[in-house]
């Protein structure tokens, strides 16, 4: 296995390495804790899927939890929770990744299971159909039945026409219904293979142990041809867009998405340290305008999409009973126009970049937090050393840089808006409307 | 008062925790929600400087100051940089020992709750939890909630707020704790630098009453339109945290519902996809709690569902769990214990609310042997003792009439089905 690269990482080092079937590793010993994090990346993400099997990425990663040539149905959960660990996985638009923390005497467990799925999967109709099922009542719960849920798939419906950003991860309902036992197959086939992954070791492991089980275990599966995504440029959006949906909500609920550059890219920190200066804390602007003076919302909050390709910033407001949308936006384009004439000052861009690092600390502190860093940066961007050079780049922004920044992300013509209006069921609403009886 | 101190020096962060154990259940039943709100007030103004200057001052220290209530305590909370620490600690003090009691902001904080109250109304999942606190604890102060109601929310007021604060921030009840780029001598020096003028007097906390248990099967349907799905809540009263007891029911729970192999993910998931999730555990508080369980099935699929988990319910009460399902959940419970104590900040949070709860100190330190100890008789024990799947609350957040008529027809013995408007409480 050899040395691609090594970066320090505090007072640990970080070691990139990779096999000859295309295999990366990135290992960080942390002694904190007897315990240790192993979760393997993979890049596929709902982003790689065509309309008609929207959803098989996510769909797919429920079947990771089935069955292998070795495993029973199930057996791959019982071994780990004997262990005293837990395992899950997440899909997104760029990656799925599978992650599990268990005590440090357990990393051979690991990477037999782990290995295994990667190579051995097998799939049966049964276990098809009871996680498609599953994962309708999982649409539901985070999109029918959760208005937030429901409007940020509209938003991201309405800004993207051609790219796969259109499509949520989870899928629609009416694909999740129609992919065949074979689609999996076929997408099992094409993406899970060791050139298409990276295996993230955190944790009171030694090094040379889990690199020689690796290899012992990974080294024979073959690596695949796996297909490049398709170059999708979404076409510049030239107007605004807007959709405005009846939901049992009390007030207008309100998502706004202003197209945005890429993870890695040169403006990312900058936009954050704008974001920040927006929304970040009960001090930033929009907070203090909308839910402190104005009282016209109960929450607002707002971040950009930290995905590999242009996505959305994207902004959401609650209204208060009696506030609307209207009046909401009035406020936040006041607002916008401020940051767009003016620089913030010294002080917002330094308050701004604390509260940037303190809350990159926190996320860092335990194994798992620094694996899920490493492996969102590494898959994302394609280098895992981005982690440690976003520090510098907030400690570079200057009120100029977010300046300039804002007036590439704010441009009106390339903003999307969905609004959630009451559909009359509430019953103070009614009450308040003279209607009763 | 109470100082606990988790060392390390891994990365130049401290997290900050101060708790009183005095919470929404200590709230008088017609004033609730009033610590949520008074607490909140706190941050609202303190030693001459409006909230606007304590908003930015927090902020300009990395974060922002959480004030979290919950049923049995409440919590001051901040993680910053090692070399903020003493600047948030002296903003700490001003909001606790020294508020302005400013009465206009604390006539904008009950618009803001009442605000809260409609936007938590969106989230399903809370609502059941709600609701489900209602009609479980009744009288009860578990029956309280954090927020307080529409019909609470008006009588909160400074004067409310101030008999509050007098009544709680005392150092007799304060847990002071620090975790991670500090030490036992800076900590202590801190507590006094920063906290010494606080009041004495304070306790231990509240002494809760016995929880009611009802009888029957009883449903309530928490009515909300154009639901695609069901959230249920199903429980009873259970054993205090800290018991045999209790340890004995944690492990037939864990069996039951408390691992994504158990008995209820295995049934309702992974061999019918009924649920997204599939969960079962008993609370641990100061007071004793309840076993509770969810499941969130399509609305189609309801009934089937429901009928499903109270057989499972039934038949794990009354045969109760087989050797096998003992060692995985001892083996389970003891090894898993190793990721809630990991990190600095984990092992304030397990001290904290030990602290809170009036639970040993040690209990973390024998865990593992306790929970090793559990026999088959044990839990079988335990379970008679507080177990009657007979004697159900149930709570549904649904459409109600799409699902009532299925229920109704779905042959369960409900000894009661009550209908209530999702935004009347």
């Amino acid at each position: 296995m050899k040395v691609v690269s090594e970066h320090p990482f505090g007072t640990l080092v970080t070691r990139h390495y990779q096999l000859e079937n295309g295999l990366q590793v990135l290992f960080t010993r942390d002694p904190a804790a007897p315990v240790f994090a192993y979760q393997t990346w993979f890049a596929v993400g709902s982003r790689h899927e065509k309309e008609g099997t929207t959803g098989i990425a996510h769909l797919f990663e429920h079947l990771m939890f089935n069955q292998t040539e070795t495993h029973a149905p199930g057996e791959l959960d019982r071994l780990i929770e004997a262990a005293g660990g837990d395992t899950n996985a997440a899909t997104w638009v760029d990656w799925t990744y599978y992650r599990d923390n268990l005590p440090s005497s357990e990393l051979q467990l690991a990477v037999d299971l782990e290995a295994d799925r990667m190579a051995h999967l097998t799939l049966g109709e049964k276990q098809v159909e009871s996680e498609r099922e599953v994962v309708m009542n999982e649409r539901r719960f985070r999109v029918e039945d959760d208005v937030d849920g429901t409007l940020n798939e509209e938003l991201y419906k309405l800004a993207f026409e051609k790219h796969p950003y259109h499509w949520p991860t989870i899928g629609w309902m009416r694909d999740i219904k129609n992919i065949t036992i074979e689609d999996c197959r076929n997408f099992y086939r094409t993406y899970y293979s060791p050139n298409n992954a990276t295996v993230v070791v955190v944790g009171d492991v030694d090094e040379k142990s889990t690199l020689d089980l690796i290899a012992a275990k990974y080294g024979a599966i073959p690596a695949q041809k796996v297909p490049a995504p398709r170059s999708i440029i979404e076409p510049a959006q030239e107007a605004e867009r807007r959709a405005v949906f009846a939901k049992p909500v009390a007030a207008d609920k309100l998502r706004l998405g202003y197209k945005s550059p890429p993870m890695g890219h040169a403006d990312y920190p900058r936009l954050e340290v704008l974001s920040e200066i927006l929304f970040g804390g009960n001090s930033a602007r929009m907070h203090r305008r909308l839910v402190v003076d104005d009282e016209r919302c109960v929450s607002v909050s707002a971040g950009l999409a930290p995905f590999r390709e242009p996505g959305l910033y994207e902004i959401a407001c609650s209204c208060k009973r009696g506030h609307n949308a209207a009046e909401v936006l009035a406020v936040l384009d006041e607002e916008l126009t401020r940051v767009l004439v003016a620089p913030p000052t010294a002080e917002e861009v330094e308050i701004a970049r604390t509260r940037l690092l303190t809350r990159l600390y926190r996320e860092l502190r335990p194994p798992g937090g620094k694996a899920e860093a490493l492996g969102h940066y590494h898959v994302t961007t394609g280098d895992y050393r981005y982690l440690f050079a976003i520090g510098d780049a907030y400690r570079a922004v200057t009120p100029a840089d977010v300046h300039a920044a804002a007036q590439r992300l704010l441009v009106a013509a390339q903003r999307t808006i969905i609004i959630a209006e009451p559909d009359g069921s509430d019953v103070d609403d009614a009450e308040e409307g003279g209607e009763e009886e | 008062m109470k100082i606990l101190v988790e060392e390390n020096h891994d990365l130049p962060l401290v997290r900050v925790q101060l708790g009183f154990p005095s919470g929404a259940a200590d709230d008088p039943s017609e004033i609730d929600g009033l610590c949520n709100f008074s607490s909140e007030l706190l941050g609202r103004g303190a030693a001459g400087r409006s909230r606007a200057d304590l908003d930015r001052a927090f902020d300009a220290l990395g974060g922002s100051l959480d004030i979290i209530t919950d049923l049995d305590g409440v919590y001051f909370e901040l993680t910053v940089l090692r070399d903020k620490l003493d600047a948030a600690l002296g903003l700490i003090s001003d909001v606790l020992l020294r508020p302005d009691w400013p009465v206009l902001e604390a006539e904008k904080l009950v618009r803001e709750i009442d605000g809260q109250l409609d936007e938590m109304r969106d989230d399903d999942g809370q609502l059941a939890r709600r609701f489900f606190g209602r009609t479980l604890y009744g009288e009860h102060p578990y029956g309280r909630t954090i927020l307080g109601s529409k019909q609470t929310v008006a009588k909160f007021d400074v004067a409310a707020a101030k008999a509050w604060h007098e009544r709680v921030v005392r150092t007799g009840s304060l847990v002071f704790g620090l975790a991670g780029d500090v030490n036992r001598a800076e900590t202590e020096a801190l507590a006094q630098k920063y906290l010494g003028a606080m009041p004495a007097g304070g306790g231990p906390g509240i002494v809760y009453p016995p929880t009611a248990r009802r009888q029957g099967l009883r449903v309530t349907l928490v009515d909300k339109p154009e639901r695609t799905q069901s959230q249920i809540l199903w429980g009873q009263p259970a054993a205090k945290w800290g018991t045999p007891e209790f340890f004995a029911l944690q492990v037939a729970t864990c069996a039951y519902g408390g691992t994504f192999t158990a008995r209820l993910m295995n049934e309702v998931r992974s061999k019918r996809g009924f649920s997204y999730g599939a969960s079962a555990r008993v609370g641990q508080g100061r007071g004793t709690k309840a076993l509770v369980a969810h499941i969130f099935p399509s609305l189609e699929q309801t009934a089937e569902a429901l009928k499903l988990v109270l057989d499972l319910h039934a038949d794990w009460v009354t045969r109760g769990i087989t050797d096998e399902e003992l060692n995985f959940a001892k083996q389970y419970l003891s090894r898993s214990f190793a990721f809630t104590i990991s990190t600095p900040e984990d092992r304030l949070e397990l001290a904290m609310s030990l602290a809170l709860a009036g639970m040993p100190a040690d209990h973390g330190d024998k865990f593992t042997a306790r929970i090793n100890a559990v026999t088959l008789e044990d839990t079988r024990r335990a379970m008679a003792a507080y177990l009657t799947p007979g004697d159900l609350e149930i709570v549904i957040v649904c459409t109600a009439d799409e699902l009532q008529p299925k229920l109704e027809a779905s042959g369960i013995a409900f000894s009661a089905i009550e209908v209530v408007p999702y935004d009347s409480y």
